[in-house]
């Protein structure tokens, strides 16, 4: 909604805070899928699903076993993982190897999408639930008011991704993936067992994706497409930023967080997404490798 | 008596680069192809022949220098135009359009790499139709025609790829590596191929290969390429005498030539 | 009897021919006007969907922004005859016209990229579409106090007009006009798929589909088939765009909408990619599903999930696929050693 009655200052300091809030939702929502997409060559179209998973698990955990509500995230991340580990051993590890991977994986994960979409609106209705995982409360600034609940989204963002960043560049795993971005055969030629690492590697998106679901629902009502906006964003970022390019996929969601955030102040609510849509277009037409890729020889 | 007057060379590189970043892939190459022979190339693995071909065939833009092909600078052209004005290769992975069938396969190279095709219309032009039966004819795949690309095994593919590039009717043809894991009997039958083509159809050739004997027996000059430059050209019976290429390339394999070419 | 039997160029006129003859005839078995409707759907779904797949399947390029050249031509068709008052049968091919102009559009915005990078862009183009008709809220025309957005945003757009099918046949067969129209856009369609795949454009976009490099270097441009696969899919695309507007009389935004999208993807998936019979066997199979789970409508989309998942699992190349393998083992090799053994016959005589 326009603000009319706001001043100036108090309108930037809430798209501030809510494009910061937004843009740090997004990017925890975009590693996930930049791992997998631009490193395994896989994209992962059940992404949004994962998302919803993570808010279900901790909503179903916590109110079956009369769990404390702050066990929310650890059962979200406990949904997370085991939805990445099936999603590996039922569907992926057939499709791995063998040709077409690439659009092969891309519909298999549609249908397990629409699958876990489908049954959760069985189970649960389609109206929404609230998951359990918030923090109430929030400090006074000035006119605004910065809820207690942005500043563990934002600051478990942070903290995310930077353990994120630490396992890319510390560990065996991390270095598999880098070395994924390259090539695949080189890298199952290394010794490492590909295998072994895309498994590692689907559990750790499936906690992080999880995480971002959580998020993502302690700000919104829980309901079966609720990962469907935050995967659209997730896919444009990665491809606006370029394939492959974790960080710049994030400064990407931060931005146009923002922008989205501004417009949504500025213009009117409905431009928002519109807006944000029109940009990225724009923006793959003119750089069609991303804002940080590099050209990419057209390969058969 | 041959004629002093000197002839333009069909291609001519001058300068030629090719970087990736920091590393010199051809480095300021120059060399001339006579219209009418067979240029063989070889060198050790790296050398920079592959990225020579995709460069001149136009797939990977040269960095810098000059391509000159019958009195052209194709440097800046698209692979399509490239081929269009006479240039057809084959590549070292042996590629073809798995989904299409043989004769599909030429069919496709016969119609659209034979000259700039406007408009393709809903039917096959005829004469484009002979072209593909006549290359397939001659690399002997006719009774395969109706196979599925995906199916044929590697000598199957590289013969087809090779009638890819004949049913272009090029001046100029690049074979890249085109006996790589054949046979003895099959290196044979290509040799013959090869020495088929270049009497029935005035070609020039230009060929990168390991294979000595291959090379030997087809090449009438010979280019020897180390770390992206031009380390020998001249005659094959020459190239066990080069102090240089012994070193860097043959080693062993120089004992080997040598007796090849007694 | 091999010869027809295994050569596709004459299997495939005989195969539709009969599909033909027998959609013909069967409203005049009477099956009913529910039957008769759902079909007119299915005929509208696999006709979009056929072309779909020659720029997808055969031409390998992994749009999303289909369904918005399928919009053009309906919301065309339904504005024309709306804000200009022309009968729909003129507003139907100037909407398909601008269909191909839209389609030409996306195909020059996706020329500069590859594989699912087109995907995405192109499902931003959809998403953004979509949500551009939700957020139209401004007033267009009014009718007494009732306000009416340009491009009829969340109501959609109404009583732009019909076919006149109940003028020209009568109220009782009114539905049979829409029945044969759209069967007419799915023939012809059907046609022109098949003249373009067998023909040298067919063999320029399987080429560009399976070796992008190895095409360019034997003489096709990349910009210039790909623009053109976009430019001819678009025409009987926005024509069955705007059969389906004057089929429902109504258009709104739901055919640029996720649900039907994927709904028409798994149609195009289960069929068989970049096959022609592909479309027609997809949708025909998930419009029985949908049939038979008519009563059970939640179970659904449940169903298309396993069947997606399960195709993609083990018949990669979809239903038209497995067919034209099972043909070829059996029905190809049955004439084949029929042959053989009349020939050997014929030797020891």
């Amino acid at each position: 909604m326009v603000c009319k009655e706001c001043s100036g200052v108090n309108t930037l300091l809430d798209i501030i805070i809510s494009g910061l809030t937004v843009g740090a939702l997004y990017a925890v929502g975009t590693v996930a899928l930049s791992v997998l997409w631009g490193n395994l060559g896989m994209l992962n179209m059940a992404h949004g699903a994962m998302l919803g998973i993570g808010g279900y698990s901790s909503y179903v955990l916590v109110n079956s076993f009369d769990l404390p509500w702050w066990l929310g995230l650890p059962c979200g991340m406990a949904g997370g993982l085991v939805v990445g580990l099936l999603l590996y051993y039922l569907i992926v590890r057939w499709m791995f190897e063998k040709p077409e991977f690439t659009l092969n994986i891309i519909i298999a994960t549609i249908g397990v999408a629409l699958l876990f979409e489908s049954l959760t609106v069985n189970f649960f209705g389609g109206q929404g639930q609230k998951q359990p995982f918030i923090f109430e409360g929030f400090i006074r600034l000035g006119k605004s008011t910065l809820p207690y609940q942005t500043l563990v989204i934002i600051g478990a963002s942070v903290v995310l991704m930077l353990i994120v960043g630490g396992i890319l560049r510390r560990t065996n795993m991390g270095l598999v993936i880098r070395a994924s971005a390259q090539d695949r055969a080189a890298a199952s030629l290394m010794g490492v067992p590909t295998r072994k690492v895309m498994a590692q590697v689907m559990a750790l998106a499936g906690v992080v994706t999880a995480v971002s679901g959580v998020m993502v629902t302690s700000l919104t009502t829980l309901h079966p497409s609720v990962g469907h906006d935050p995967m659209l964003r997730a896919l444009i970022f990665c491809c606006v930023a370029g394939l492959g390019n974790i960080n710049g996929a994030v400064y990407v969601a931060f931005a146009l967080g923002l922008f989205e955030m501004t417009i949504q102040y500025t213009v009117a609510a409905q431009f928002g997404l519109p807006t944000v849509l029109g940009l990225v277009i724009l923006l793959l037409i003119w750089r069609p490798e991303g804002l940080f890729g590099h050209a990419r020889v057209s390969h058969s | 008596m041959m004629s002093d007057k000197k002839i333009a060379p069909i291609l001519a590189c001058r300068s030629l680069s090719k970087h990736y970043g920091a590393l010199a892939a051809v480095d300021k190459l120059n060399f001339d192809v006579r219209s009418g022979e067979i240029l063989g190339i070889s060198g050790p693995n790296g050398a920079g022949k592959t990225t020579l071909f995709e460069v001149i065939s136009g797939l990977d833009p040269a960095t810098s220098g000059e391509i000159s092909f019958r009195g052209h600078n194709i440097v800046d052209f698209p692979p399509e135009q490239i081929c269009h004005m006479g240039i057809a290769r084959t590549f070292q992975l042996n590629t073809a359009f798995d989904t299409l069938t043989a004769r599909e396969n030429v069919l496709l190279a016969s119609c659209f790499g034979h000259h700039n095709l406007l408009f393709p219309g809903f039917k096959f032009n005829r004469s484009a139709l002979k072209r593909a039966d006549e290359a397939l004819d001659l690399v002997r795949m006719t009774h395969k025609r109706d196979a599925v690309a995906r199916d044929l095994p590697v000598y199957d593919r590289k013969r087809l790829m090779i009638a890819g590039a004949l049913a272009c009717e090029p001046k100029l043809l690049l074979l890249d590596e085109p006996v790589g894991g054949l046979d003895f009997q099959e290196i044979n039958e290509v040799i013959e191929l090869v020495e088929i083509i270049r009497h029935e159809h005035s070609l020039t050739i230009i060929l990168i290969e390991h294979v000595m004997r291959f090379l030997v027996a087809l090449s009438d000059r010979v280019m020897i390429m180390h770390q992206g430059k031009n380390i020998y050209e001249g005659l094959p019976e020459e190239l066990a005498k080069d102090p240089t290429v012994v070193e860097v390339y043959l080693g062993e394999e120089a004992k080997h030539l040598k007796q090849l070419m007694q | 009897m091999i010869d027809v039997m295994s050569n596709p160029r004459s299997r495939d006129p005989i195969f539709g021919g009969v599909l033909l003859a027998i959609a013909i005839i069967i409203p005049f078995l009477d099956p009913g006007i529910y039957f008769v409707k759902q079909l007119t759907l299915l005929f509208i779904w696999t006709a979009a969907v056929t072309q779909w797949n020659l720029v997808f399947g055969v031409a390998g390029i992994w749009t999303l922004a289909h369904m918005v050249i399928f919009a053009t031509g309906g919301y065309g068709t339904a504005m024309i005859g709306l804000y200009l008052d022309w009968s729909l049968w003129v507003g139907l091919p100037i909407a398909a016209l601008c269909a191909i102009f839209i389609s030409y559009l996306i195909g020059v915005a996706t020329v500069r990229l590859r594989g699912p990078y087109v995907a995405v862009l192109t499902l931003a183009i959809a998403v953004a579409i979509y949500a551009l008709i939700l957020s139209d809220s401004e007033c267009f025309t009014y009718d007494e106090l009732v306000c009416y957005q340009f491009s009829g945003g969340i109501n959609g757009l109404h009583r732009f007009g019909d076919f006149g099918f109940k003028e020209l046949l009568g109220f009782k067969q009114r539905f049979f006009g829409d029945y044969y129209l759209a069967l007419a856009v799915l023939a012809f369609g059907t046609a022109f798929v098949i003249a373009v795949v067998r023909s040298p454009f067919g063999l320029a976009f399987r080429g560009l589909r399976d070796n992008e490099k190895y095409s360019r270097s034997r003489g096709i441009s990349f910009t210039k088939y790909q623009i053109l696969v976009f430019v001819m899919s678009g025409f009987f695309t926005g024509l069955a765009g705007g059969v389906y507007a004057g089929f429902f009389k109504t258009m709104g935004s739901s055919v640029v909408g996720m649900p039907l999208l994927l709904y028409l993807f798994t149609m195009m998936i289960v069929g068989g990619r970049g096959y022609i019979w592909g479309p027609i066997l997809g949708c025909g199979l998930l419009m029985l599903v949908d049939d038979l789970l008519r009563t059970q409508a939640e179970w659904r989309t449940v169903v298309f999930a396993v069947i997606i998942i399960v195709v993609v699992l083990f018949m990669r190349f979809g239903l038209a696929g497995l067919i034209e393998q099972l043909w070829h083992r059996y029905v190809v090799q049955f004439f084949r050693l029929r042959r053989e053994e009349r020939e050997r016959s014929m030797a020891a005589k």
